[in-house]
């Protein structure tokens, strides 16, 4: 039985076949990606490409295929279309079963792309559908620009912004998939959901507003010295104990980047004596880093940091004589134990807010739709010390611990994190709301660390949405807007793109669905406006000298010859070459860590035209030269006056709440700094404020590229 | 020590692949045997984590506890029911006669091949459940209009019921019945929801006879009272010492206690009157006082406080929301029949009735620039208002509560605590039969008069409802939808529809004669569609519906009220009340 005829009526033979033929990418297989791709295999997509997107665990590595193909309607399988997909090692956990319905209790800490595939199949294998996920580790060396052309559309479904919040820089796949599909000329369809909320966003190249074109809200940050030694709110203390402590005992350890950072924070004008201090704590780390596997290295981890260190800052005396500030008071390890430590004061002495802030200007993380004050979903410590009996209505985890458990879960967690770190010595630990040893390690260490500055504790629950940036996620929303997606794609595929409308979900009773018309192309955007070029080029061969003699100033800058421009090359935030640099000039692309799947970015140095991005692609296997160009250079786009342009600094910027949308500056080869103009490159992204769309989105997995 | 890894842990994942081959089940190997410690959330609770932050376990324990009805198992029902199984209802019934067949595999996701032949209703519950063990589902293969004759009690032991794309008649039978239970006080208020869908369009309508929110999730739930603070948070604003103050602790005064001095000396120079909202004079010189004390220009406090500064002549009275609820028949007078929500409301009636005539204090405060400790301070001020307010409202329930022979904890002090810090965020909805709107009385004969006046622009949307009105018409002669006969000539299908429509409008607007555009076009559109399940149209709708169940069982967040059609071409979604 066709499930075509009836769809087929109604879209008209036509759009049918559209539909059917052409190769859609789906990626991410969360909440929104579960539905979408249901909603792809009923309504007849047949050739649909799955892309799910997680952390890059290093020493971690798993690759497999799944092709199902119709014996009915076999679809071509010849190497130049069989798809190269790679989804990463992201699994199923527990609490995706509440909304991903595409998982079964069984699966869980399974690959989802790959059940999500399997599923969707098995739901009716007679159907001639041909779903791919391929599976393995982030190297988006494949993802380039010819991979990218060869989908007639592309279905953001992330279900993650906020996600598994890291220190480390992480690009982040929203904009690498938006940029590729800007620089390929491929139709997108963004989405993403959040509560009741929701959204679906077409974009279509020269024609809409691309996902960069919108500000977005500059990352949440924190000064250094409120981090490190002057907290007053429990955000403090789990901002520390996640994305400072967690990393200095676990993580990686880089000293450079935490002197560069301190460094920063000094020349920004935070107390000189108090970074100084802290510097000198950082380097006593390293010490009970190493002896963290041995029977009392908890112990002297606790000693050091709830203790020791603690009372070098409470010897400087100028550090409190700040007004409002609070003294700390250092605890005890013996006296924890044997519950004869008399905490502090508390600051907070009656019931903490749910969504503890006190000021606008240091609110807690995303929590607008959380239970609202009639709700008993958070439940309020009493006086932020002593550990209160859970009531029915609270759950296991919404009771607060006293300090002694704390003291206990954290001597627990830090044996069971350092037998992992010991057991797999490649596999670098980091925070992760649903890993359960990282999580109960964060907990305790905030709490020990709130009990030493008198702040209010918080329960699991609390610690767990606040150090996660925990989003609240149903079926209900992702269904919905799953079914506008699909709509989006029927749109686009029919070509009537006049009729393409931004949808909203929102929770307004009066008016529950919304609708923009969108809006066209920001004029300053740095990623939609500028160039890209495929460049077919064998890395091995050819030498930046060749790239800068033969292509930027002989093919590029031909046409206008006449204008005498000077050209800058860069890399990822990177100057490869520019007029008074060539050391690089005799060097390979391979040679320069340039691989397929990266951009190599010129601009002219009095930026009078927009940057030109030359794509790296597999070379073609008949050319003579190198590299393959064009037919012809593109033209190049005048830049638009200065004070359109997006950027805004944030004011203050240091240990990140969000992962920073950025990769690092500093790379092999030269350590000249970018030019300070934040649009030249995927590098200095950090700058632009992000979502500045009513939505942000699900949260659930943490989706890179 | 043993290495003991948690099932998403990146160490855990390398082992957990090899352990797939072998057709280990990690989740049972890593959490099945061990006791989970006290402070780790039970597996309930982790599998439902993100949605208690959406509704609180408050309304997960109504969720858990929710049974709900299906007939008519189609795409869309099966799909709501998905969103429904997922976080977890008691248990849900599936009922329909029908046995399964090809077109049904091919539409909707919860059968299978091998279910043709079987019963649809048994098919779809077993691959329901598969979702959700907890959830308990059970399939009846029975005829629902029968089932209304011969067990209508039967209808009545669910909290909700989705008819999808039912029988016309069925759907007005078991209206009747859930409207008429629903009559006598105390009697079973079952939500009926109605969902109809041909092509790209769908329609849901809801019957409920009194629906109560205990919260729609007001955007501010704070009662500052700024204009008539009460004795402490004023005492504590006069008493400040701004002079002796640094210029940190200066510039941290919370706005709120810069405005409750102000007024404060504004009503002692004014003879305890506030500045006059309809003088612009006495605003600005209100302004030139509050400013008066700032220190030095820029400091964001005062900024704020200059912004907030009409809250000195908007006078803090009961919200008019409110005032209505309180107004309400049903919650002026009350018996031990009425809900908590009306004995609650009737008490505010009460506590209002009295100086200062206000609604109880409520803890929250709203985003401001302060110091950690002006905040607390200002914090406790109103917690211990709060709790003030909480000891005198609970004082007149329990009079109320004596009064009518109810026992003093009839109303479960969790409720009571979130009505008082909440009162602005409680709503009663009053439903409508939806026999007026299919015979096209009461609200929509309002609406179809309105619609043919001179002056009104035509909406999307009511020509659409009025157009699935008579396709049901159609049904019901014809026992068949229209659009659907073998080979069947469309065109008079449509030119049936049309005149059907017209013999809806014409007795209701005087001098009327043809249609307009918009009508015929939602006419063509709506026997284009042919009742047939568009998958994508089903998956959305189902979203909706979800979604409204949701905020019914959790009675949070306000619900749509009572009919919504969506058009999927346009990308539009209209609500109407008829
Ligand atoms: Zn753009």
């Amino acid at each position: 039985m066709p499930r075509a005829t009836h769809t087929k009526s109604l879209l008209g033979p036509e759009v049918y076949a559209k539909v059917r033929d052409t190769r859609v990418l789906v990626v991410g297989a969360g909440g929104i990606g579960c539905e979408l791709l249901k909603n792809l295999v009923l309504v007849g997509f047949a050739n649909i490409e799955i892309h799910h997107l997680a952390p890059a665990h290093p020493g971690v590595s798993f690759s497999i295929t799944i092709s199902v193909c119709c014996p009915a309607a076999p679809l071509p399988r010849s190497p130049a279309n069989s798809l190269t997909c790679q989804i990463d090692l992201d699994t199923i956990d527990l609490s995706n079963l509440n909304r991903q319905f595409l998982f079964r209790k069984p699966d869980i800490s399974k690959p989802k792309a790959l059940v999500a595939a399997a599923t969707a199949r098995h739901f009716n294998p007679s159907s001639g559908i041909n779903i791919h996920a391929r599976h393995g580790n982030v190297k988006e060396k494949e993802n380039d620009l010819e991979w990218i052309k060869g989908f007639g559309l592309v279905m953001n479904a992330l279900d993650n912004m906020g996600g598994v919040v890291s220190i480390v820089d992480r690009a982040d796949a929203r904009r690498h998939v938006n940029r590729l599909c800007q620089a390929a000329g491929v139709p997108l369809i963004e989405s993403g959901t959040a509560g009741y909320l929701g959204q679906a966003t077409p974009i279509i190249k020269d024609r809409t507003e691309c996902y960069d074109c919108v500000p977005k809200e500059a990352p949440k940050s924190f000064p250094v010295c409120t981090i490190r030694a002057t907290p007053s709110e429990p955000i403090h203390c789990i901002v520390w104990a996640k994305s400072y402590l967690f990393g200095k005992l676990f993580g990686e350890d880089d000293e450079a980047v935490d002197e560069e950072e301190l460094d920063k924070a000094k020349a920004e004008g935070e107390n000189a004596e108090e970074i100084d201090n802290l510097k000198k704590e950082a380097a006593a780390f390293r010490e009970v880093r190493r002896a963290l596997g041995e029977e009392d290295g908890p112990r002297r981890v606790f000693e050091k940091v709830f203790h020791q260190d603690i009372e070098r800052l409470l010897s400087m005396d100028d550090m409190w004589k700040v007004p409002g500030r609070v003294k700390p008071k250092a605890l005890d390890y013996d006296a924890v134990v044997s519950e004869t430590f008399v905490p502090p004061p508390p600051r907070t002495p009656a019931a903490s807010q749910p969504n503890g802030s006190a000021s606008a200007s240091t609110s807690a993380p995303a929590s607008a739709n959380g239970p609202a004050a009639n709700g008993n979903g958070a439940a309020p410590p009493s006086n932020g010390v002593k550990a209160t009996a859970p009531t029915q209505a609270q759950l296991k985890d919404q009771r607060e611990l006293s300090v002694k458990e704390n003291l206990e879960l954290f001597v627990d967690s830090c044996r069971r994190l350092s037998a992992r770190a010991i057991a797999h010595p490649n596999v670098l630990l980091s925070f992760d709301k649903d890993d359960d040893d990282t999580l109960d390690f964060v907990l305790a260490t905030a709490n020990l660390r709130a009990t030493a500055y008198g702040i209010a504790n918080k329960t699991r629950f609390q610690v767990k949405e606040m150090a996660g940036n925990i989003i609240p996620a149903i079926a209900t929303t992702n269904a919905i807007i799953a079914g506008m997606i699909v709509m989006q794609a029927i749109t686009i595929l029919s070509s009537q793109l006049d009729k393409l409308r931004t949808t909203f979900v929102r929770s307004i009773a009066s008016n529950p669905l919304g609708m923009a018309v969108p809006s066209p192309p920001n004029p300053a955007c740095p990623v939609c406006r500028d160039v890209y070029v495929p460049f077919k080029v064998d890395t091995t061969k050819c030498t930046l000298g060749e790239l800068v003699l033969e292509v930027v100033k002989g093919w590029l800058g031909e046409a206008h010859a006449d204008e005498d421009l000077e050209w800058t090359v860069l890399e990822g935030g990177r100057i490869l070459a520019d007029p008074d640099f060539d050391d690089n000039h005799d060097k390979t692309l391979e040679e320069l860590k340039i691989e397929r799947g990266k951009m190599i970015t010129v601009i002219d140095e009095d930026q009078v035209y927009r940057p030109v991005h030359f794509c790296i692609c597999e070379p073609d296997p008949q050319a003579v030269k190198p590299f393959t160009l064009p037919a012809h250079p593109p033209a190049l786009v005048p830049r638009p006056a200065k004070a359109s342009v997006v950027e805004t600094e944030p004011d203050e910027v240091e240990i990140v709440e969000i992962p920073k949308p950025s990769a690092p500056i500093t790379t092999a080869g030269t350590k000249r700094p970018a030019p300070d103009d934040g649009d030249v490159s995927v590098g200095s992204d950090i700058k632009r404020k992000r979502m500045a769309v009513v939505v942000q989105d699900e949260d659930d997995d943490f989706e890179i590229l | 020590m043993p290495t003991r890894s948690s099932p998403s842990s990146p160490s855990a994942r390398a082992s957990k692949l090899a352990k797939m081959d072998d057709s280990i089940d990690i989740s049972q190997a890593v959490t099945g045997s061990e006791p989970i410690p006290s402070y780790r959330p039970d597996a309930r609770a982790r599998r439902y984590d993100r949605q208690l932050r959406l509704w609180a376990s408050a309304g997960q324990r109504s969720l858990e506890a929710a049974r709900i009805l299906l007939i008519g198992c189609d795409a869309t029902g099966c799909q709501a029911l998905k969103n429904l199984v997922l976080p977890g209802i008691a248990h849900f019934t599936i009922l329909s006669p029908r046995i399964t067949n090809a077109q049904d595999v091919t539409t909707n996701f919860f059968l299978h091949p091998d279910s043709i032949g079987q019963p649809i209703s048994q098919e779809a519950t077993r691959l329901l459940k598969e979702l959700n063990p907890a959830v308990e589902g059970a399939a009846r293969v029975e005829d629902v209009a029968e089932l209304i004759q011969t067990d209508p009690n039967f209808f009545l032991s669910f909290n909700i019921i989705i008819l999808s794309n039912g029988e016309p008649d069925v759907e007005l039978a078991l209206a009747d019945l859930l409207w008429e239970a629903s009559a006598t006080t105390g009697g079973p208020d079952v939500p009926l929801m109605c969902v109809r869908n041909t092509g790209f369009i769908g329609r849901i309508e809801i019957q409920i006879r009194e629906h109560c929110v205990v919260d729609t999730h007001p955007e501010t739930t704070h009662t500052l009272r700024v204009d008539e603070p009460f004795p402490a948070l004023e005492k504590y604003a006069r008493e400040l010492d701004l002079e002796a103050m640094d210029s940190l602790e200066h510039s941290h005064i919370p706005w709120v206690i810069l405005l409750v001095r102000a007024v404060s000396i504004w009503k002692e120079q004014h003879g305890g009157a506030l500045p006059d909202e309809n003088s612009d004079e006495e605003k600005a010189e209100f302004k030139k006082l509050l400013v008066s004390e700032r220190s030095k220009a820029d400091e964001e406090n005062f900024e704020e406080a200059l912004a907030k500064a009409f809250l000195a002549w908007n006078k803090s009275e009961v919200p008019s929301d409110t005032r209505n609820l309180l107004e309400d028949p049903s919650v002026v007078t009350v018996s031990t029949s009425s809900k908590n929500l009306h004995l609650l409301l009737h008490t505010l009636l009460k506590y209002t009735s009295t100086s200062p005539h206000l609604p109880p204090t409520s803890p929250a405060l709203p985003d401001l620039h302060s110091s950690t400790t002006a905040y607390i301070a200002l914090q406790n001020l109103y917690k211990a208002q709060y709790q003030e307010d909480l000891a005198r409202f609970k004082k007149l329930l329990a009079s109320v509560l004596e009064g009518l022979g109810l026992p003093p904890d009839a109303i479960p002090d969790e409720e009571v605590e979130g009505f008082v810090k909440n009162t602005g965020g409680v709503a009663i909805v009053k439903g409508r039969p939806l026999r007026e709107s299919k015979e096209a009385k009461g609200l929509l004969a309002e609406a179809i008069k309105e619609q043919f006046s001179e002056t009104f622009l035509t909406p999307l949307a009511g020509p659409m409802h009025l157009a699935l009105l008579a396709a049901e018409r159609f049904y019901s002669t014809h026992k068949r939808w229209p659009g659907t006969k073998e080979l069947s000539d469309m065109a008079e299908d449509q030119r049936e529809m049309e005149e059907t429509v017209k013999g809806i409008v014409s007795p209701l607007v005087e001098g009327f004669e043809e249609l307009d555009d918009g009508y015929v076009e939602s006419i063509t559109e709506v026997v284009r569609g042919g009742f047939g399940c568009l998958p994508n149209t089903a998956a959305f709708l189902g979203g909706i519906l979800g979604q409204e169940v949701l905020k019914l069982i959790t009675r949070q967040y306000q619900t749509l009220d009572n009919t919504v059609i969506v058009d999927l071409v346009k990308s539009t979604l209209d609500k109407f009340r008829f």
